[in-house]
Formats: C-alpha cells, sequence, structure tokens
C-alpha cells in the first residue's frame, strides 16, 4: 500500500522520469530508487499508465455519463433533505413528476413527496392556481382521501408535496390480474364516492378519477389520491370545440383521456357530474376488464366518448343488471341525464351490494337453521352492518373519542366475519334507523339564513332569513323550491321555529328584551303572541296539546325545563339546574311515545366542562344521561318518529364544526351524519328529511404595507372552515393557524405569500399563535396531550417544542416584548382567569379574574385584556404587568372574538362590526378618541396583525354563507 | 440574477470560506439541484446540437446563479471548487442508483463499456473511479482536487491553474501524474 511520503517520493521519480527519454529513464530509475524495489515498481506502473494516457479523462465526468445523467430515473437521492423530510428512496413517477417515500424527521413518520416537474410548474398563474386548491383539499377530511400534509418550494423553488404515504397497490395495479369480482368492485366504488362526495360538498371536484388515483390498502381502505391536482396538467380547450393542444398532445395525455367526461373534452367548465362519469368508466373497467370506450387511438376514444354507446356491458352475464343500469346512467353523454350527486350514485351502489348481501345471506341463513340456530336476529344486525358499516369506519378512524361506538362497530364487524359469533351478542339491540343520506340540496341560495323548521309532510319549509339588517319569513316549497315572504322584514330576531303537526301554524320564538317570546301564526295570517320568557324553542308533546322548552332567569341563572298547555298556557316545572349547571337554551325535544323529554346539559364537573343528553320522564321527572359521549356543544336535537334515536347539531371538540349526528336511544352509541367542515345549526325532521342551515366559511389572508390603503391587500393563502389566530413572527414572517384535515395547525408563510410550511402536523389543535420580538419563537395552545396547554416552537421548523403549562383550558397567549414573561388566558373554570408563566418554564401565577385574550405593551410595562363574555359588556382594561386589578378600564365596541392589539404605547386596535361588515378601529389612550382605520365592505375580518415595526397590516377576510338545505335520507 | 436561492448560496459560500463547516452541508443540496437540473438541460443540448465546450456546465451554474457585479474572483474559484464536488457526488449518486438498479447493487464489476469509454481501457468504471480517487485522496488530496476540478467539474488546465491559485505547469504535471495513478489504480482493480 502507497503511503503518503512514499507516494511523494514516487511521485518526485515519476515526475523526473517523464522528462527522459526511454534510455535515460533506465539509468535514472537505479539511481533514483536505489534497492527499493516496490518504489521502483510503482514508478514504472505508472509510466506505463501514462504512456497509454492520451485519451483517459479526456473529457469531463458528466460527458461520460450523459445516459446516466439523462436517464436518470430519481432526481433526488437518498439522505437528500427537502425541508423536514429525508428521501429515502424514490417510488415511482407520476403525471406530474418523481414520487418519492420520505422520512418526516420531526415526526418520524414516513411521508410521499411528489415533486412537481418544472414542465407544470412554469406556469405561475397555474402555479398558484395549485397552490390555492391544494390549500382547500388539505382541509379536506376524509378517510377515503389522501391526506395532504403540505404544500411546499424547496430551497430551489422546485414545487412538492408531502402527503400520506400508502402502502398497498395501485387499482390499476389490481386490475392487472383481470377484473375484480363485483361484490369488491362495489365496494371500491362505494368509498371512492365517499371520498368524492366529500370533496364535492366542499366544492372540490376531482376531475382525473383513474385506476392509477386509487389505492387500495391491505385493511380493505381504498383512498383517493390527487385530488385538484388535476389542475395543474389540465389543457384548457376552448369553448364549444374540441381543443387543437387536446389533439396533439393525445398521446401524452392517452392514460387520462379514457376517463374523460365528454364535457371535459368539449367544455372548459366541469362540475362534480364529470367526476362520476369518470368512476361510471372506472367501475366499467374493474367488472368487466375494459374501459367502455376501449379504442386502439385516443383520437378515435374521443369520438367513442363523445359519441359511442358503451360497449361490453352486455356481455358478462356475471353483472346484474341493476348493476349494469347504474353504469349506463354515469356514463350518460348529457350530464344531466347522468346522475346529479355522487351520494345518489353511491345509494343506488349500496343497493346492488345489499341485494348481492342478502342473497348471499339466504344461503347462509337456511344453512343456520338447519343448524337450529336462531337466524332472525343475525341477519337483521347483520343487514344493518353492511348499512353502517361505512359510517362506522369513517367514524372509527376519525373519531378516536367515541369508544362506545366504536366498540358497537367492532361487534357488527366481528358479526359480518363470524357468523358464529352471534349468539354472545345479545345486547345489540334495536339498532336506530340508519340515515344514509343521498342528497344534500339546497334550499336557499342567498347565504343569508338564520334558522329554519320543515313540515311534517316534508312539503314546506320555513326560515328565517336577513335582509338589508333586518329580518323576514319566508316558505320554500320543497317540491319546487318557490319561496314567499310570509312575515316581511322587520327589527326582529328569530330564535326559532317550529310547524304545528297538521302544518296548518308556524310557531316561532323571537328575541324581545334579551328573552324569547313565543308567537303562532297561522299560514299567510299575521302572528299572535302567546308567551314570554320562552328562551329555547318549543318542543310539541305527540297530541300537540302541551310544549317544553328552557326557561333561564339571568338573575338568578336559574334554568328551567318547563312544561306548558297550549291551551291556557299553564305551567308546570319538570326540573331545573343551577350553579354552572345549565339546560340548553337550544331547547329540548319531547319523544313521540311521550314519556320522555330529551334535554342537552352543560356542566362543569369540578376540573371539565361538558354538555351530555339527557333525558327527564314526564311521568316522575328522573333524569336519565343518554350515552357515554360527552360533547363540547349541542345545538338542537330533535327525536326520529320511530324513537331509535335523536338527530343531534352538536360538535364533540371546541375547534370542531357543528355538525349533525345520530345518537341511539337508549344505547347512546353515536354515529356521524355529516362529515365536512362546514357548521350544521338547528334540526328538524320533515318526512324522511333533516332540514338544518348549512354554514361554510372562506377565508383569505392577505397582506397591505401601512402606507397604502388597508383594503388593497395582497392575498397570500386561503382556506377554508375555520382559522383560528393570526401574528407576525418577526417583521419577515407571518404565522396562523387554520383547519387542514380535522385539525387546526399553525403554518409560516412569507409577507410575498412564498415559503409557506406548516409547523404543526395534525398533533392535536394548535391555534392562538403569538411570538417573540425576535420572531424567533412561537407561542401557542394545543390540545395534543388531551388539555388545552401553552407551548412553545421555534418558528424555522416547529422544533424545540417545549411545554409551559400543564393544566387545561388555557388560551390566547402573548409574549412580553422583553421576552421573560408568557401571559394567557385560562376557560376552564366557571370564571375566566388570566395567567402568567416565565418564557423558560415554571409555575404559572395567576394574574387578573374575569379578563381574557391578554396582549402585552410594546414596552412591557402594561396588559390590555378583554372582559368576561358572559357579563354581556364589552369592556376592555387596561393592567399593569404585575397584574390584578385594572388600572383603567374603556367601554369601546370590540367584537367578542377578537383580540386587540397595541399600535403603540398609546394607542389600541379593535374590530367592530356594524351593518355586516367588520373594520379595525384605533382607540387612542391619551385622549379617548376613536378612528376608523380599514373600510371593509361586505367581508368579514377573522383576524388581524400589524408586523412588529407596523409597516405591515395582515389580515384575514372571509365569508360566511349561511344555506337552508335539505338532506335527503334513505332509510 | 439575483434570485433567492442565489443569495443564500452567495451568502453560505462566504460562510463556508470563513471556516463555518455546517456552511456546505446547507450548500450542498442547494448548488446540487441547480446543478443537476443544468447538466441534464446541458446533455440534452449538447446531444442536439453535437457541440463541445468542456467547462460550459459549470459556467452556466456560476453565470444563472451569480450577480457578476457583486462577485469577486474569490466567489468564483470557491464556486467552481463547490460545484466540481457537488458534480461528482451527483454522478457518482447517479451511478449507484442507476446499476443499483439494474445489478441489483453490484457497482464494482459494472463496466461503462455500454455506456462510453473512458479511454484506452474502457474497464474503467465512474464508480471505481470515485473509489480509486478516494485513495488518492488520502495520499496526494492536491492532486485528488485537480481532478475534482479538471473531470468532474470540467475545468480547463488553466482554470483549474486559477482556482487552485497555481501555475498552469505545476496543474499539468499534477493532472498528468494523477491520472497515471488513477489509470494504474483502476487497472489493478479490474485485473486483480
Amino acid at each position: 500500500m502507497i503511503t503518503h511520503d512514499s507516494w511523494q517520493r514516487i511521485k518526485e521519480i515519476f515526475q523526473s522520469a517523464q522528462q527522459l527519454t526511454a534510455a535515460e529513464r533506465v539509468n535514472f530509475l537505479d539511481q533514483a530508487c536505489g534497492d527499493d524495489v516496490s518504489i521502483r515498481e510503482e514508478v514504472e506502473a505508472l509510466l506505463t499508465a501514462d504512456e497509454s494516457n492520451d485519451d483517459f479523462l479526456t473529457a469531463p465526468a458528466y460527458e461520460f455519463a450523459a445516459d446516466i445523467l439523462a436517464g436518470a430515473e430519481s432526481e433526488f437521492t437518498s439522505g437528500h433533505k427537502i425541508g423536514p423530510y429525508t428521501i429515502l428512496c424514490p417510488l415511482g413517477a407520476g403525471g406530474m413528476g418523481q414520487i418519492y417515500l420520505a422520512e418526516d424527521t420531526k415526526l418520524r413518520r414516513k411521508v410521499a413527496i411528489k415533486l412537481i416537474s418544472q414542465q407544470f410548474a412554469s406556469d405561475q398563474r397555474r402555479v398558484r392556481r395549485f397552490e390555492y386548491e391544494a390549500l382547500a383539499v388539505s382541509s379536506l377530511n376524509h378517510p377515503n382521501i389522501c391526506v395532504i400534509y403540505e404544500v411546499g418550494v424547496t430551497e430551489n423553488d422546485r414545487h412538492f408535496i408531502a402527503m400520506e404515504y400508502i402502502q398497498g397497490v395501485t387499482l390499476r395495479e389490481q386490475m392487472s390480474r383481470g377484473p375484480l369480482p363485483v361484490p369488491k368492485a362495489l365496494n371500491i366504488a362505494i368509498q371512492v364516492s365517499a371520498a368524492l362526495a366529500s370533496a364535492h360538498a366542499s366544492g372540490i371536484v376531482h376531475r382525473d378519477i383513474k385506476p392509477e388515483n386509487i389505492m387500495l390498502r391491505p385493511d380493505g381502505y381504498v383512498k383517493v389520491l390527487d385530488f385538484g391536482l388535476a389542475k395543474l396538467t389540465e389543457v384548457v380547450p376552448g369553448p364549444n370545440e374540441l381543443s387543437t393542444n387536446l389533439r396533439t398532445e393525445a398521446g401524452m395525455l392517452m392514460g387520462t383521456i379514457k376517463y374523460m367526461s365528454p364535457e371535459q373534452l368539449r367544455e372548459t367548465k366541469v362540475d362534480e357530474r364529470s367526476d362520476i362519469w369518470s368512476l361510471g368508466v372506472v367501475l366499467h373497467e374493474m367488472v368487466t376488464g375494459k374501459t367502455p370506450f376501449d379504442t386502439p387511438t385516443s383520437n378515435d376514444t374521443i369520438a367513442a366518448i363523445l359519441a359511442a354507446q358503451p360497449t361490453h356491458l352486455k356481455l358478462s352475464a356475471e353483472i346484474p343488471s341493476q348493476l349494469r343500469d347504474i353504469m349506463t346512467k354515469s356514463l350518460e353523454k348529457d350530464r344531466d341525464e347522468r346522475y346529479q350527486t355522487v351520494m345518489k350514485f353511491a345509494s343506488d351502489l349500496r343497493q346492488v351490494q345489499i341485494r348481492l348481501q342478502r342473497e348471499a345471506d339466504s344461503i347462509f341463513d337456511s344453512a343456520m337453521e338447519v343448524d337450529g340456530e336462531p337466524a332472525g336476529l343475525f341477519t337483521r344486525l347483520k343487514s344493518q352492518a353492511l348499512l353502517t358499516t361505512e359510517f362506522f369506519i369513517s367514524e372509527i378512524r376519525s373519531h378516536k373519542t367515541a369508544a362506545v361506538f366504536a366498540g358497537a362497530t367492532a361487534v357488527l364487524a366481528v358479526l359480518l366475519l363470524l357468523p358464529a359469533v352471534v349468539r354472545q351478542i345479545t345486547n345489540v339491540v334495536n339498532p336506530p334507523s340508519v340515515f344514509n343520506v343521498v342528497e344534500m340540496k339546497p334550499v336557499t341560495n342567498a347565504g343569508t339564513s338564520i334558522c329554519s323548521a320543515g313540515s311534517s309532510d316534508g312539503q314546506w319549509i320555513v326560515s328565517a332569513e336577513e335582509k338589508d339588517g333586518k329580518q323576514q319569513l319566508v316558505l320554500t316549497s320543497t317540491a319546487t323550491l318557490t319561496s314567499s315572504v310570509i312575515l316581511p322584514p322587520s327589527e326582529t330576531r328569530y330564535l326559532s321555529i317550529s310547524f304545528t303537526r297538521d302544518n296548518n301554524y308556524i310557531y316561532f320564538i323571537r328575541s324581545e328584551n334579551d328573552r324569547g317570546s313565543l308567537y303562532r301564526l297561522p299560514l299567510f295570517g299575521t302572528p299572535v303572541k302567546l308567551k314570554d320568557a320562552v328562551d329555547s324553542p318549543i318542543s310539541w308533546s305527540p297530541k300537540e296539546d302541551q310544549f317544553t322548552f328552557v326557561r333561564l332567569d339571568s338573575n338568578t341563572g336559574l334554568y328551567s325545563l318547563i312544561v306548558s298547555s297550549i291551551d291556557d298556557l299553564s305551567e308546570r316545572v319538570l326540573a331545573t339546574r343551577s350553579n354552572g349547571v345549565a339546560l340548553s337554551v337550544y331547547g329540548p325535544s319531547w319523544s313521540p311515545d311521550g314519556k320522555v323529554i330529551v334535554c342537552p346539559i352543560r356542566s362543569w364537573n369540578g376540573e371539565k366542562y361538558e354538555v351530555n343528553l339527557s333525558g327527564f320522564s314526564l311521568h316522575d321527572g328522573r333524569e336519565q344521561i343518554i350515552g357515554s359521549q360527552p360533547w363540547f356543544s349541542i345545538l338542537q336535537i330533535a327525536w326520529q318518529p320511530d324513537m331509535s334515536g335523536l338527530v343531534i347539531s352538536a360538535r364533540d371538540e371546541a375547534t370542531r364544526p357543528f355538525q349533525l349526528w345520530q345518537v341511539a336511544y337508549p344505547s347512546g352509541a353515536v354515529q356521524r351524519i355529516t362529515n365536512d367542515l362546514a357548521d350544521y345549526r338547528g334540526v328538524s325532521l320533515s318526512g324522511r328529511n333533516i332540514i338544518t342551515v348549512r354554514s361554510e366559511r372562506k377565508w383569505v389572508l392577505f397582506v397591505a404595507k401601512s402606507a397604502d390603503n388597508y383594503e388593497k391587500g395582497r392575498s397570500i393563502a386561503s382556506g377554508v372552515s375555520l382559522s383560528y389566530g393570526l401574528a407576525w413572527a418577526g417583521n419577515d414572517r407571518i404565522v396562523f393557524s387554520s383547519m387542514g384535515q380535522d385539525k387546526l395547525n399553525i403554518s409560516r408563510i412569507k409577507p410575498d405569500g412564498t415559503d409557506l410550511v406548516q409547523l404543526t402536523v395534525n398533533v392535536g389543535d394548535n391555534y392562538t399563535p403569538a411570538a417573540t420580538a425576535d420572531g424567533k419563537f412561537i407561542v401557542f395552545s394545543s390540545n395534543r396531550t388531551g388539555k388545552f396547554n401553552i407551548w412553545r416552537m421555534s418558528t424555522q421548523d416547529g422544533s424545540d417544542l417545549k411545554q409551559l403549562t400543564f393544566t387545561d383550558g388555557n388560551f390566547y397567549p402573548s409574549v412580553s416584548p422583553d421576552g421573560q414573561w408568557i401571559v394567557y388566558d385560562n376557560q376552564q373554570g366557571p370564571k375566566l382567569t388570566i395567567w402568567r408563566v416565565p418564557f423558560e418554564g415554571g409555575v404559572p401565577t395567576n394574574f387578573a379574574a374575569d379578563y381574557r385574550m391578554p396582549e402585552y405593551s410594546p414596552d412591557s410595562q402594561f396588559i390590555a385584556a378583554r372582559y368576561d363574555l358572559d357579563s354581556g359588556t364589552k369592556d376592555l382594561a387596561i393592567f399593569s404587568a404585575e397584574g390584578n386589578q385594572p388600572l383603567r378600564k374603556i367601554q369601546i365596541p370590540v367584537i367578542e372574538w377578537q383580540r386587540i392589539q397595541w399600535l403603540s404605547g398609546h394607542t389600541l386596535a379593535y374590530v367592530k362590526s356594524d351593518q355586516g361588515s367588520s373594520d379595525i378601529w384605533s382607540y387612542d389612550l391619551d385622549d379617548g378618541s376613536s378612528k376608523q382605520l380599514t373600510h371593509f365592505k361586505g367581508d368579514l375580518l377573522f383576524a388581524y396583525a400589524w408586523s412588529p415595526d407596523r409597516q405591515h397590516l395582515a389580515y384575514q377576510l372571509g365569508t360566511k354563507t349561511s344555506n337552508v338545505v335539505l338532506i335527503r335520507s334513505e332509510q | 440574477m439575483a434570485t433567492r436561492s442565489a443569495e443564500s448560496i452567495t451568502q453560505l459560500l462566504a460562510r463556508w470560506s470563513d471556516g463555518d463547516v455546517n456552511a456546505l452541508e446547507k450548500l450542498t443540496p442547494l448548488v446540487y439541484d441547480e446543478l443537476h437540473r443544468l447538466a441534464v438541460a446541458y446533455l440534452r443540448r449538447e446531444r442536439r446540437e453535437h457541440t463541445l465546450q468542456p467547462t460550459a456546465l459549470v459556467n452556466e451554474l456560476y453565470l444563472k446563479i451569480f450577480d457578476q457585479q457583486r462577485t469577486t474572483w474569490r466567489n468564483r474559484a470557491q464556486f467552481f471548487g463547490v460545484a466540481a464536488q457537488l458534480m461528482r457526488r451527483i454522478l457518482v449518486d447517479h451511478a449507484r442508483a442507476h446499476y443499483a438498479s439494474k445489478r441489483g447493487g453490484d457497482r464494482f464489476l459494472v463496466s461503462l463499456r455500454q455506456i462510453a469509454a473512458f479511454g484506452a481501457q474502457p474497464d474503467a468504471d465512474l464508480l471505481a473511479l470515485h473509489d480509486v480517487l478516494n485513495r488518492l485522496e488520502t495520499i496526494d488530496p492536491v492532486q485528488a482536487r485537480i481532478v475534482e476540478l479538471r473531470f468532474f467539474g470540467g475545468l480547463t488546465i488553466n482554470e483549474t491553474a486559477e482556482v487552485m491559485q497555481s501555475s498552469h505547469a505545476t496543474i499539468e504535471r499534477e493532472w498528468r501524474t494523477a491520472k497515471a495513478f488513477l489509470k494504474r489504480e483502476l487497472t489493478r482493480t479490474f485485473n486483480s
């Protein structure tokens, strides 16, 4: 082995020898090397090598390695880092670029990284569109949708998508082994439908449903990939003509063309029905092995999609005719003739599935009877299980707290697989009628609905609508969706509406002096006031001779559940609650058999706040809690006519939207009816339909220069559903909390809209971020441990995570600009309190009572805070940094959920709402004057924050649209 | 052009030259990606136009990511050094991936014959070269550096001399010696 030292000698001798002729060399080497044979050998070997070396390494390596590079299958290699992700290996190439398996080094989990080809990322507008879409998609929350964790940009401006890594095979791979058995194909199509229904409800069309985008996991789960990503690749054809682009690029797009709908080939705008078509094609391919418009060339395929009837369908006798009909309907050229909603499509598929299952069962049942087993219960449970399995699975996955219900599911699932255990299942009785949602139809569309009710025959819907700052009552026919105003706009607030069973009267509650007053309104007549102090919606006894409601005496804090006669309006009190326990002012519901009134009850059981459903016996007033699931909030509730359960509008956690659920009676088993990010407020059952008000929120984050008009901000991000907090971390980063999947996550973004990085990744909910003065740390509230506590992390990458409080109910932190302290509020107990903890951690101390949302002044000397909401006033107060009693109280009309911010040591900013729009105002602490700073016409201001240097204002504007929807189910 | 990544490359280079070893770690992916993209584009174009400009690649990269007005000669030399090093890494990574996928990871005995000959002895292999270059590094780091600049970076003798702050004659002499060493070592590898 040549050492460093021997090499120096060898090199010297070699370089000298080179200058010599062959003859001279021998003597020279004799002399130079002496007796050292090894050195001589090395030198001679070098000289030999040198002689034949003229064409060795003459051109750069990359010339030689041309093929390696040009044919490179992967751009990144193992170990390469993209943000928090370390590439492990290439997974393959997708339509848009390379896909890699990577590890999220922070969360230690595997992710799939899709690197978008430059080819698709060169058009800035397209990329922008893609980013908005991806942001919207990342907020989709459904077990059949592949989770997008992050859309980011690598350090050299390559776009990538970090998403859930799904182990399994694509449907394409599965089908390469031949057509699938019909039940399996049905199962896959139904799961894909469920994913699509959820996306469609949020206004997202997939656009590229094909077997390559459908993953089958070994556990039976189907996951749909690449929602909305088609926007990056799609060629937008001109109106009314086949795009020439499409023709020329047909070869490239061939794989996709087969699944494209006629309108996709023809028109610019596609809607959810296009996805139904594509899924129809996929279903066709699953059961027959061929796509319905299978031709050798792309031009022929296009022609066939536009004009030809699907082939192959008649060939296979194994395909039930019912299924053929469904496929034919999904492949109607005219989309108006097609299924109009994917829910209906799925529902029809489910019918086939159930029928096939029943056929299988009947064989099975006769076998059971031979064995002398009682088959009736089993069959009934089994078909119930079939109907509900999908919901159950989705629920188990998305809802870890629903333990009871998960247990029930496990039982039913086992039942499906192992009929032998039937005998052990004796306590599963009276499963609730299942809501199999087939359609969600908007009844109003102005986005201004407040509350609603449906008539018992399902013919009419009455709703309170906002109009020009006033409210009116509108009656709508469910058949024609035509409306008429039955009470013109007036300065009133409607709290609830209901029909009598004969549909001759509408009863409504309106707000009078902060109490509720009950009115009776004959259809197209004049209203008559019946009763004051009706503080909740009413619910009728079966005979409609009595009604029940909740009364709240705000002087004493006493809640009463009251039963009143309609004839003489005489009352009796069924139950009362006080001292931190409250009956719901969203109202009770009287059971169809007349024996029980169910009412939500809100309580602090010492340390935890929760809401439960309680049933009160009319016989003896005895109370019984229904089910073991605690809720965070329950709005309206309604009994199902067969008494198998209640439909409730509720949220299970503080940060979740209000969704519709079914609570079985008396078991209390919980099942989701809706599964999206909208709020469903109020429930009334009308025939087979649920009538409710669906509210959707959308927000856009803007940044404006303080020197310009604030209204002229530039939009840098957007999202749906709730957003919880906005702050600056230094002058060049904005942090915000928004709903992604079903969790609130904190992200950071530069003011120019670049460098969007999600810092928390679906670990509990993370919100109300605030930053240190230097911008290096973010403090925020998170329930990742199951309790709401204050945490801090690095703004750069979410590292350096530290938990600072260890109780529960801690929110709205603010860091003192000197970096010493964090103040925050605690909302756990019956009273709001403010606490203070050292930035480096330590023992929190109580700072003040009755206040919330504390904010440090720029000099760390003062704290501004909001007054307790329950008092009904909108004060704020200034404290010294040491707390205790306020130095000063200020009365300004701040919106209750908005923070205040110090603009300087003498000026506060706050948000005031007026005439449907909300704006930022400033308040001068020296002279008490107020000044309007923004004029956001008509938009809702969700959050705002000035940069530390006050040069920029970041603000989130949003819209909230509320419409009455009719949810149709097949039971 | 002063893009975001360009600025950070310049800063990182400065930090690196100030002795911050972490800077190279951070610099690597930036230059790596840029270089890779350029290399692929370069090769495509090369093949089409049949021209050969050996230094075009790193020069092009240099022009692309540096603001000429604001960078010094020192930046440029440093940059070439880094680029050559990274080019080596890129090619080796690719060669590894390429052959691992084709030959189940058997990297040493794979010939580059089907791609292109290194020289008269086509039994050489990029990966083998990488290994023997590592060996050279242990006994003569200066020569290894020259090989990196010349072969992987595609620099001319003059450019290499500029980067190494040395004379044309010295670089030429050392380059020739290094080539002889590598050739000899490669022959030894494949004959043994």
